[in-house]
């Protein structure tokens, strides 16, 4: 579909009034562009058609039941179970911390995690996740005064290389090749 | 009726069953948009639960500034996001595994077919990062505007537009491939 981009843009309003006009206008006239948007229309309603289904309402007593149950109970600030859970979490985190001054002495020998030769795109995505902002900002120079705990899939959207770009200008500048470059260049970079 | 106002004065002036009538009024509100930014029935009535548990706590803190539902929906989302970031640093320590909870036996549905159809459109959901999710959620299913997304989340209006073309370009994209 050619026109694809162009209908998204309009329907995410990432165009100008003026543009938004011109594409209206151009609805009007092009059998083509009607029938791409209409097609485009109809997928969408397809995934939110499910917000009307019946849900059976019993099955919510046990989130109020839960929550009735939850303000009763008054658990002790450490019970036995919480306080061994507690040691637990502090002995993987000791070992981690172990672990991981360990490898800084003996790079070559390090666990890495190469984000790069994982194909699963919902892998990836939990693979941005752990990639600090603060990180990204050393490869590359981000604006980010709009934008706080942006993650780094929707943040790829807003810089190449060492130019800022706005928010305004980041369809116009950026090719799908070039957000394809960044995403690869983010990815390919090694986590412990 | 009873408006919302009423019923929240009503429970701070000591009346708990009318904090039963909010919960009513707005659980499954809170469990749709629970369930389809965390993607499956029991980690959804997890958050339920959570977030009803924050109302009850914290209404005393709110003063109307915002409606009563916005105001849901902004702990659902926290709570919802929160809950998908410990799920993950659970999984990375190897304390929970990333498939566990996803072949729940309990459902909510009234029929398979709905059940099959939501299903399919909560995977899709989980294909898209958390806070694009976020948004394309609260646009699309929600049918909200961009202004009410913003008091919601607190990004502005630039980025939440971003945010959704670029979700909406990865939907189509992934139900090119269906």
């Amino acid at each position: 579909m050619k026109n694809r981009e162009r209908i998204l843009k309009y329907l995410s309003s990432t165009i100008s009034d003026t543009e938004a006009k011109k594409f209206e206008k151009e609805l009007a006239s092009s059998s083509l562009l009607k029938k791409e948007f209409d097609e485009i229309k109809q997928r969408l309603n397809k995934l939110s058609g499910n917000a009307k289904v019946e849900i059976k309402t019993g099955e919510f007593n046990k989130v109020l039941a839960g929550i009735h149950e939850r303000k009763m109970v008054n658990k002790p600030l450490f019970s036995l179970k919480r306080a061994s859970a507690f040691v637990f979490v502090i002995t993987i985190f000791a070992l981690v911390i172990f672990r991981s001054q360990e490898d800084d002495s003996q790079t070559d020998n390090r666990t890495e995690y190469d984000f790069a030769s994982i194909n699963d795109s919902s892998l990836l995505n939990d693979a941005a996740d752990f990639i600090e902002l603060s990180e990204l900002n050393n490869i590359y120079k981000v604006d980010h005064s709009f934008q706080e705990n942006i993650i780094p899939d929707e943040y790829l959207g807003y810089a190449f290389g060492e130019n800022i770009i706005t928010l305004d200008e980041i369809d116009i500048l950026l090719t799908d090749n070039e957000y394809d470059q960044i995403y690869n260049e983010i990815m390919q970079r090694t986590i412990l | 009726m009873q408006d919302d106002r009423e019923l929240v004065e009503r429970f701070l002036g000591g009346d708990d069953k009318s904090f039963n009538q909010i919960a009513r009024r707005y659980q499954k509100k809170i469990y749709w948009h629970a369930l389809r930014m965390v993607g499956n029935h029991d980690d959804a009535m997890e958050v339920a639960q959570q977030v009803l548990l924050v109302v009850y706590e914290k209404l005393s803190t709110f003063k109307f500034n915002s409606s009563l539902s916005t105001w849901l929906y902004k702990i659902t989302s926290t709570r919802s996001l929160n809950y998908l970031r410990k799920k993950k640093v659970k999984t990375f320590l190897g304390l929970e595994s990333a498939a566990e909870k996803e072949d729940s036996k309990s459902d909510v549905f009234k029929s398979f077919d709905d059940k099959e159809k939501i299903e399919r459109v909560i995977n899709l959901l989980q294909k898209l990062p958390a806070k694009q999710r976020e948004v394309f959620i609260l646009k699309n299913f929600e049918e909200m505007t961009y202004k009410e997304i913003h008091e919601i989340t607190g990004k502005t209006i630039g980025t939440l537009k971003a945010n959704y073309f670029h979700a909406l370009k990865k939907m189509m994209e992934l139900t090119d491939e269906e």
